[in-house]
């Protein structure tokens, strides 16, 4: 009898749900735009979402995904430390479809590799959207610096594009023995996308490419002040009492009691995320947690280039040769220890200079900025912007440029961070659709 | 005749396994450039600020781990570099290509489930009761309605998950400290205590494969024992994500000898 009685009312229970929902989904149309009624990313927090990325479960989804394939190039002859012998070939990621179609180039972020998560990912949903894709190290990343830059001094944009430019005709022409491609463009997040619009530039003047579109993915408006704010994060502003390396032992403490109490069996990327996600990290330790990451790839780009060029920086000229049995860890830790300002005031710009003479300080710092070719980003449709408001390697002015110069053709959402929300479905949505030509 | 096919019967494999290489070569596809301005040649270029190391107290404490066979150790971890490229890592792409990815969770499954034994004698000994319950009830469940381990239904289970304790493990919680740390050819990163407990726990693998051998009325037990061995050594690079030289960094032996220090200082305690 209950039963029946219970069946009967099911009906009606759910026609007025289904009304109510229906007269809300009118009420609510008009206001909300569709850009931003699908927009939810889950984290306020500019730093959190720079840490936490996007939730696994709202990671857009792509099906069948490809395995990319690894291929390398090796400059013939090339002096390489025995230490660094391992890096004798530059290694870069491809996805080609069979038949014809267009080709994205995709540039990594600062120290970031070819097959970081992000390239993966990035690799995966433009292959997914039917482009041949070409995923590169980013010219700061170690094997980058160690195989295939002609200065072997990372960070200075002009010589950087130098290299990503050479490297890209060679990929081109071998790429185009293999399949038929009917066009180009060109991607990359943070340093990456400040790289791809430089390779743009450089390419209206020579015509190699004739990219279709360039899409900047959470760019920086200009290398060094993105870089000092990473920095500051580092400083007693931001810490207070603690020095770096307290923190860090902080950091590890934290960790080791998650990994005690979560009973972790695992060390995968999902292990990573709960780690972040389930220890009580405050801003000031999520800043610096960035910062330290950040510092872990400087001091291997530093140690790299320095023994590249056996500048003495790090190194004493009388240790060399390195071999391949020496502890490195002295050298860790005095590369760990300077800042970019450093790195820059020491190292890059002396050399800089015995390359170029006359370039200073200023110039250096233009040349690393995208006010070095701010005119052509400004009357050059086929550049387009996709970012955030909140990320955190912006400022006012840095939002501003953007605006200014990219006008509608940037598309900046209110969350985010520098690249949290990436993976995020709406946001590689949007990617795809920017890239349309 | 006799001789040509005791030939023939001992080349077959070798020949096999040729084959699986060259197969298996096919990893990175590689370009060779000439460009004379990128020969990398020396410069005068010399900082006039250095950051040179000085004798002093080591500034990050937590990555100054004891190892006083650093040099050796170094040259081991290049050495285990190159077997993995052009050894292990070949090997097993033919495997993973070859052997349908079910087959091999099977393979893992069974050899997860025969490792419960040695994980339950070390929970014995070092007196986990919990852990040694559930590892128990994993090696029931899973010998039973798993068939003989074949699947793991144990771990759908999430009071269940799988444990793991060696003797190395075993002996740290006995008090005996890590000692040197060590890098040990073919299979990595460990330390003077945790090679020891390596040697115990193979010994103890080869005692209980002999009886389980024994149990399942298996004659040719030499030749059963080397697949066995070879399909665990398969099994457990094909799982294993880890590559060399992939962290990007030119201080990876250190990176490396931190967090392998670290995991099992913490699964000691745990």
């Amino acid at each position: 009898m209950h039963y029946i009685y219970v069946r009967k009312l099911l009906p009606s229970a759910k026609m007025r749900k289904l009304l109510f929902l229906l007269i809300v989904a009118t009420l609510l149309t008009p206001t909300v735009s569709p850009a931003g009624s699908d927009y939810a990313y889950p984290y306020q927090d500019a730093y959190k979402a720079t840490v936490y990325g996007t939730p696994p479960e709202l990671v857009h989804p792509i099906k069948d995904p490809v395995e990319p394939k690894l291929r390398s190039i090796k400059i013939d002859g090339r002096r390489i430390p025995d230490v660094l012998s391992y890096s004798s070939e530059m290694f870069y990621s491809t996805a080609l479809q069979k038949d014809a179609a267009p080709l994205i180039f995709v540039i990594a972020g600062t120290g970031a590799e070819h097959n970081s998560a992000k390239m993966k990912f990035l690799t995966k949903l433009f292959y997914q959207a039917g482009y041949h894709v070409v995923a590169l190290s980013s010219p700061t990343h170690m094997n980058f610096v160690v195989s295939v830059s002609e200065h072997g001094a990372p960070g200075y944009v002009p010589y950087d594009v130098n290299d990503l430019y050479r490297v890209m005709l060679w990929i081109k022409a071998d790429i185009a023995k293999e399949c038929e491609v009917s066009g180009y463009s060109i991607t990359g997040y943070s340093l990456g996308a400040m790289h791809s619009a430089f390779l743009a530039h450089r390419d209206s003047e020579k015509g190699d490419f004739n990219f279709e579109k360039v899409l900047m993915i959470n760019p920086p408006v200009s290398l060094i002040h993105s870089v000092a704010r990473i920095d500051s994060w580092l400083t007693p502003e931001n810490l207070g009492d603690l020095t770096v390396h307290e923190e860090i032992e902080h950091f590890i403490e934290m960790f080791s009691e998650y990994y005690e109490r979560a009973d972790v069996t695992d060390l995968d990327d999902n292990f990573m995320y709960e780690l972040v996600t389930h220890v009580d990290l405050k801003d000031k330790d999520l800043r610096a947690l960035i910062a330290v990451d950040f510092r872990v790839s400087s001091s291997s780009m530093i140690f790299a280039s320095d023994v590249m060029l056996q500048a003495g920086y790090v190194v004493p000229p009388d240790e060399y040769p390195l071999t391949t049995g020496k502890p490195m860890l002295p050298y860790a830790e005095e590369a760990f220890e300077i800042s970019f300002k450093e790195y820059l005031n020491e190292f890059l710009l002396p050399y800089i200079q015995y390359k170029e003479p006359g370039v200073d300080r200023y110039t250096l710092m233009k040349e690393c900025s995208l006010y070095a070719i701010r005119s052509y980003l400004m009357e050059t449709e086929k550049i387009v912007v996709i970012g955030n408001r909140n990320d955190v390697i912006l400022n006012e002015h840095d939002l501003d440029f953007i605006d200014t110069v990219f006008g509608s053709r940037a598309k900046l959402y209110p969350t985010g961070g520098h690249c949290g929300n990436l993976m995020y479905t709406p946001f590689a949505e949007a990617m795809l659709e920017m890239l349309k030509p | 005749m006799m001789q040509r096919v005791t030939i023939s019967n001992f080349m077959h494999p070798l020949m096999l396994l040729a084959c699986l290489l060259c197969l298996g070569a096919c990893g990175a596809k590689s370009v060779k450039k000439m460009d004379a301005s990128l020969m990398m040649e020396p410069t005068e270029f010399r900082t006039e600020v250095n950051h040179w190391p000085e004798e002093k107290e080591h500034d990050i404490d937590f990555l100054d781990i004891y190892d006083p066979w650093e040099p050796m150790n170094r040259n081991l971890y290049n050495f285990n570099a190159g077997l993995d490229e052009y050894f292990m890592l070949p090997v097993t792409t033919v495997y993973d290509t070859v052997v349908p990815s079910p087959v091999r969770t099977g393979v893992g499954n069974v050899i997860q489930n025969a490792n419960e034994v040695g994980t339950l004698v070390n929970c014995i000994l070092q007196g986990k009761v919990e852990k040694g319950a559930i590892t128990t009830s994993r090696f029931l469940i899973n010998t039973t309605f798993g068939v003989l381990g074949l699947f793991d239904w144990a771990s759908e289970s999430e009071n269940l998950k799988l444990q793991e304790e060696d003797f190395g493990q075993t002996f740290g919680v006995w008090g005996m400290g890590n000692g040197p740390y060590f890098v040990m050819p073919l299979f990595g990163p460990s330390n003077l205590r945790d090679t020891v407990g390596f040697g115990a726990d193979f010994l103890f693998l080869l005692l209980e494969m002999k009886h389980a051998y024994k149990l399942l009325g298996i004659k040719n037990t030499k030749t059963v024992a080397y697949t066995e061995l070879v399909l665990r050594a398969l099994n457990r690079r094909s799982t294993t994500a880890f590559r060399y030289h992939s962290t990007g960094s030119p201080f990876e032996y250190e990176l490396i000898r931190f967090v392998y220090t670290k995991k099992r200082e913490l699964d000691i305690l745990h």
